[in-house]
């Protein structure tokens, strides 16, 4: 896992994480990262291969169809970012289904 | 992956009329039983099973649409069947909105990637407005099942 920050004097913050939940990023898992990223003022977008979503958004987050072992990519930028990806990045390491 | 591949025609409920989440969802899972999909001795079990997931939190995703799902291995691939609740249920849902538009899903258990891809099928076409609306005014199954195949083929 890794975090930078893009050299084009841009705030956003990327980050790299594979996904570790057993069942991957299924409804609950979806509701979760909603959950955690609904409270953040800031964007989150969450990327895996050629798709991309707003972690706000269930609709969105289930079409990205990520199955155990993907690489994602985690975007955000605002205030107080760095501690929602560090939950979000936390949560998505995780093998155990422990989201609630 | 396509909605008219897995969704099982003869199991639409197109008018459901149901007061509680456990009552749809006994009722999809009892028309697929009666449609041949799965078997009378598994209807309970794969019912308890929906149940047990909803207490973990529910499959209301908002926009009036559920998704209540479970995994069994009676299935050899995923079916599911779709119901219309034109007055609405509680479903318990993230947003706070009742629910009109119901996908049972039923997959197997090993295949994480196959159910992914289900749900994935599933709200892509749940997005559109105007396929979420037109479901919501369909009254008899065979309705249903031709919004079904417009969305396959992107009419809608």
């Amino acid at each position: 896992m890794t975090s930078f920050a893009p050299p084009s004097g841009s705030n956003l913050i990327i980050r790299h994480v594979q996904l570790q939940l057993a069942q991957g990023l299924h409804i609950r898992a979806c509701s979760r990262v909603v959950a955690l990223v609904g409270p953040f003022p800031g964007r989150v977008r969450i990327r895996c291969g050629d798709r991309s979503a707003d972690a706000s958004s269930m609709f969105d987050l289930i079409q990205l169809v990520a199955v155990p072992g993907t690489e994602l990519v985690l975007e955000g930028d605002g205030d107080g970012v760095e501690m929602v990806l560090d939950a979000l990045e936390q949560f998505l390491s995780q093998k155990t289904e422990s989201e609630r | 992956m396509r909605l008219t591949e897995f969704v099982v025609k003869e199991a639409i409920l197109p008018q459901l009329v149901a007061d509680s989440k456990s009552s749809a969802i006994r009722q999809m899972v009892g028309s697929l039983k009666n449609a041949g999909k799965i078997r009378e001795a598994d209807e309970d079990a794969i019912v308890a099973a929906i149940l047990k997931r909803e207490e973990l939190g529910s499959t209301g995703i908002g926009r009036g649409v559920a998704v209540p799902h479970t995994k069994h291995p009676s299935a050899d691939s995923i079916i599911s069947t779709v119901a219309i609740c034109h007055d609405g249920l509680n479903f318990e849902s993230l947003d706070g909105e009742n629910v009109f538009i119901l996908f049972l899903l039923i997959s197997p258990p090993d295949r994480p990637g196959d159910h992914l891809r289900g749900l994935e099928t599933i709200t892509r076409h749940l997005k559109n407005d105007d396929f979420c609306s037109f479901l919501r005014q369909a009254t008899t199954g065979q309705a249903v099942w031709d919004l079904l195949q417009e969305a396959d083929e992107s009419h809608v």
